[in-house]
Order: C-alpha cells, then structure tokens, then sequence
C-alpha cells in the first residue's frame, strides 16, 4: 500500500494538464448551474413586462381621459389614481425582491414560478379590472312628464362604481341647489349602498329622489343644463329631458286602467272607457318616439295593429295594448296611449331600463 | 434532552397557530386583525424554540403590513390584491414551517409522510389562491362562492396538517419520554 503511494507521488503531473481539468471541473459546474437559472428569469421579464404594460394603461387611460373631457378636468377624479400607481409600484417593488433573491439562489424554482404566475394573474385580472372602472358616476339618461299636482317626484338614477363611497346630494338647476329627499348609506363589511337599484358586476346603480313643487320644477324645466352634484362637490351633468303636455290631461277620456311588464320589455296596458270614443293615433311624447313602439291592441278578442287607425270604442269596452320598449340606456316616466278627435286616453308608464354589460358599455361610450 | 423537549414545545405552538387559522375570518373588518395577532404570535412563540436562521418573520411582517393596509384604505382594487397576497404568504410560511417538520422528523428518524401532506397542502392553498386572483372580474354570487370554497379547502388542509403536527408531537414526546427514562 505504501509502494503505490510512492509511486502515485512519483508521478509527475504537468502543471498544464492540471490546470485544463480545473477548467473543465469548472466548466462542468457552469453547466449544472445553467438549467437553473433560465426559468425564472424568463418568468420575471415576463412579469416585469406586465407590470410595464400595466403602469402604460394607467398613464395611457389618464391621457384619454385628460383629452376627452378637459373641460370637466378640474373635477376629475382624483383619489383613486394614486392608488393604481402605488400597485405598480409596490408590483416593481415585489419584482426586484424576486429577481435579487431568487435568481441568485436559484433552487427554489417552482416557488419562484409559483410567484410570478400569481403576480402574472392579478396584474392581468386588474387591467381587466381598471379597464371597466368609470372615470366618473354617468347619470341614466331619464324622460320625465311633469304633472300639474303640487309636488313633483323626481326619480333619477345614476351607476357608480362599486367602491365609490359618494353620493348624490343636490339637483343643480340654474345655480339653485335642492337637496334629495332622503339619503340612506349603509357600510356594512362590505360597502353596499341601501340606494342600489340593481348590482352589476363593477358598478351600482343607485337612486336619487327628489320632491319639487311645480315652480321649482318650472325653473328646472327653463335651465339649460341640470347636474347631479355629489356629496364631494363633483357635478354630473343629468340629460334629464322634462315634457309637459297640459292639453292631455285636459282632454283626458274617462276611464278605468292599469298596465302590467312582461317579459322582454313588453308592457300591456288595460283601458276599461267609461264614453264613447274615436281614437286615430297612438300616442308618445315626440321625444321618445323611437325608443317606444306600438305593437298591437285588442278590442273583443280581436287584434289589430297600426294600419287599423282609426277605430271607435264604446262605453264599458275594454281595450288593450301592447307596447314595445326598445332597449336603450333610458328611464321613462311618461303618459302613453291613444289620441284622437274625442280626446287623450293615456296612461303613464314608469319603465327603468335593465341594464347588461352590453348596456352599460353603451352609456359608457354616449358619456364620452 | 433539551432539544426534544424545545422541538414538543415548537409542534406544540405551531399547531396552536394552525388551530387559529380554522377560520377565515377576512370578510369582517378588523376581525382578521385579531386573528392574525393570535396566529403570528403564536408563530413567533413556536419559532422562539427553534435556533436556525428563517425568513418566517419578514414573510410575517410583509403579511401584516398588507393587512394593515387592507384595512385602513378602503379599495376594491387593494382588497383583492391584499387577499391573494397574504394567501400567498401565509402558505409561504407554511412552507417554512414544513421544512423544520422535515428535519424534526429526520432527526427522529420517524418514516413520516409529512412530505405527503405538505404537498397536497401546497397544492390545494395554491389552487385557492390562484382562484382568488379572479376574484375582482366575477360576478357577486361567484364572489361570495369562491371565497367559501376557498376558505373550505383551507380549513380542510389546515386540519389535515393540525393532525399531523399533533401526531408528530405525540411521537416525539414519548421518544424523549423513554430516552429519559433509560437514561436513569
């Protein structure tokens, strides 16, 4: 044994051949070293990139916006923009962690891979997000017929988005402010508002109610523009059209009604005539004869549609029609029905529209 | 036998933490607070036996500060983000807490399965999490079920592990029960 130590000591190695196998020792460790490194780093350009992308639709949406609506610039909304900056802060901020910490060790891939594809999913959710956030609560384009009675109910309705805490306080009509009728905010865990008339996915639509008596209302009615004014001070211009047609309910022919929806915004509506009558019109507002569509009616079991103008109904009869509402971002509030020589038989129809996401994209698109 | 004593004590303490995390209590405001507070410092106290360098208590503040922000800034937006990320946390200090299992149970030499129940617990937590990334683009209803079944497997791999570090406990007190008494 100790022969072959001697031997093996003889042994005279060249310092060259010794420094080529170091090199090789240390090339082979490069190599096992390689495989390791790649994955995240492939990973954490791609995060970086999203958060890139991410930090460019913010500053490009502002630019939009800035453009768009530069005279309402002073009253844009200014608190929640900080916040998307400090995400893409805080994402860069988790990126250079990863990328210092991880890469350097490099053994804990899938962890690091677990990271990034989580980071990937919530930037990408929030552009989603982001890009269906309003800039500002829109108000529900509203028609309304003002009545004759003392007091007038004002119903509008307007959709914010759902972690906007504020809310409508005044009708600004002619540099008069009146207060809305009643508020009630509730903060329960999560916000959700007790005004909320229908819950979509981003936003909420929420009632404003108002009660004006008929000067008031004329004032209203005279000014050219009318906002919302929220509980910040923002104002939200209201395209609130008002009618005000004394003559029907001055020609009104006695009867007995009621209406009742049905599905896909059909309306049926019930007379019962308490006179003889002539009627050769159907009847709406100027403003809204478009958005509703005379579909038929019925008198003894028989139907009949627009080409049957003009037909006559006598006392104790009962006539029904049937209305179609076309889908549009639109509230009504509206006296609807027949007109002929004898007079008006109408009825007022209250329709709120339903809205989809289809819809709201519409009000989106009409508000910019 | 100091050292089995101190690793009954961390097991001991850990599981205090896991029972503390039963149930998900982020939907009520600042109850997730006092949960976290119970469950870090039980985490810290169970860590106080423990003498090797971890990163359990950066990845406790990082959670506690996300929490914290969670609750004095009111955004949709930040809530979101907060909950996967704490998730993402949590299940990172849990994954910690796996490692020091492993060599407990090394050192034993026990044939645990706790690689086993890391891994369906890993797996399962990082479904959860994933799922909750979409939480801000569905609709309420999918909201308020994905949170539930969220918080469901959570409660369900908590458990498991929970069992399993009592068991792990058991087994390394009785350990240290017959060693001392032989040593006598």
């Amino acid at each position: 044994m100790n022969d072959l130590k001697k031997q093996m000591d003889q042994i005279d190695i060249p310092e060259s051949l010794h420094q080529r196998s170091l090199q090789g020792i240390e090339q082979a460790t490069k190599e096992q070293h390689k495989p390791l490194h790649w994955v995240p780093k492939v990973l954490t350009v791609a995060v970086a990139l999203a958060t890139g992308g991410f930090v460019a639709f913010m500053v490009g949406e502002q630019h939009v916006d800035n453009d768009r609506a530069s005279a309402l610039m002073s009253q844009l909304d200014h608190l929640s923009s900080p916040m998307y900056w400090i995400l893409a802060i805080l994402c860069v901020c988790i990126i250079l962690y990863i990328s210092r910490k991880k890469l350097k060790v490099g053994a804990d891939q899938k962890k690091t891979i677990g990271v990034a594809l989580v980071l990937i999913l919530l930037i990408g959710n929030s552009t989603i997000f982001l890009q269906h956030q309003f800039i500002k609560p829109i108000v529900v384009p509203t028609v309304i017929e003002v009545t004759d009675s003392l007091q007038n109910a004002l119903e509008v309705r307007y959709i914010t988005n759902k972690d906007d805490h504020r809310y409508v306080k005044y009708l600004q009509a002619e540099d008069v402010l009146y207060d809305q009728t009643e508020q009630a905010n509730l903060v329960n865990g999560f916000y959700y508002p007790l005004d909320t008339s229908q819950d979509l996915r981003y936003q909420n639509i929420r009632l404003a109610f108002f009660q004006l008596d008929l000067n008031t209302m004329k004032k209203v009615m005279a000014s050219k523009t009318i906002y919302l004014v929220l509980n910040d001070g923002v104002k939200l211009p209201a395209p609130i059209h008002f009618t005000r047609e004394t003559f029907i309910d001055e020609n009104q022919i006695m009867n007995h009604s009621y209406s009742q929806s049905q599905h896909d915004s059909k309306q049926i509506i019930s007379f019962t005539l308490q006179q003889d009558a002539v009627f050769d019109a159907f009847y709406v507002p100027a403003t809204l004869e478009d958005k509703i569509l005379l579909k038929e009616w019925r008198l003894n079991d028989q139907r009949y549609t627009a080409s049957d103008f003009p037909f006559s109904v006598t006392k104790g009869q009962r006539l029904e029609l049937t209305i179609q509402l076309k889908e549009a971002p639109l509230d009504i509030n509206t006296s609807i029905g027949f007109s002929g020589p004898d007079g008006y038989l109408t009825i007022r129809v209250y329709s709120q529209a339903y809205f989809t996401s289809n819809l709201v994209k519409k009000v989106r698109e009409n508000n910019g | 036998m100091g050292e089995s004593k101190q690793q009954v004590k961390l097991l001991q303490w850990f599981a205090v933490a896991l029972f503390f995390q039963f149930i998900y209590l982020n939907v009520f405001k600042y109850a997730n607070l006092l949960q976290d507070i119970l469950v870090y410092g039980a985490y810290l106290k169970s860590l106080s036996f423990y003498k090797e360098k971890t990163p359990i208590s950066k990845y406790m503040a990082c959670a506690m500060i996300l929490a914290l922000m969670n609750t004095f800034f009111s955004s949709h937006l930040l809530f979101y983000w907060s909950t996967v990320l704490i998730q993402g946390i949590k299940l990172l200090i849990i994954m910690e807490f796996g490692k020091i299992l492993l060599s407990i149970e090394q050192k034993h030499d026990i044939q645990g399965s706790i690689t086993r129940v890391m891994k369906k617990y890993i797996a399962i937590a990082f479904a959860v999490i994933i799922s909750w990334t979409l939480l801000m683009n569905v609709t309420n209803d999918w909201q308020m079920g994905l949170l539930f079944l969220g918080a469901l497997f959570l409660l369900a791999v908590n458990i498991r592990l929970f069992l399993h570090v009592l068991a792990l406990r058991k087994h390394v007190k009785n350990k240290s029960f017959v060693v001392t008494y032989l040593q006598k």
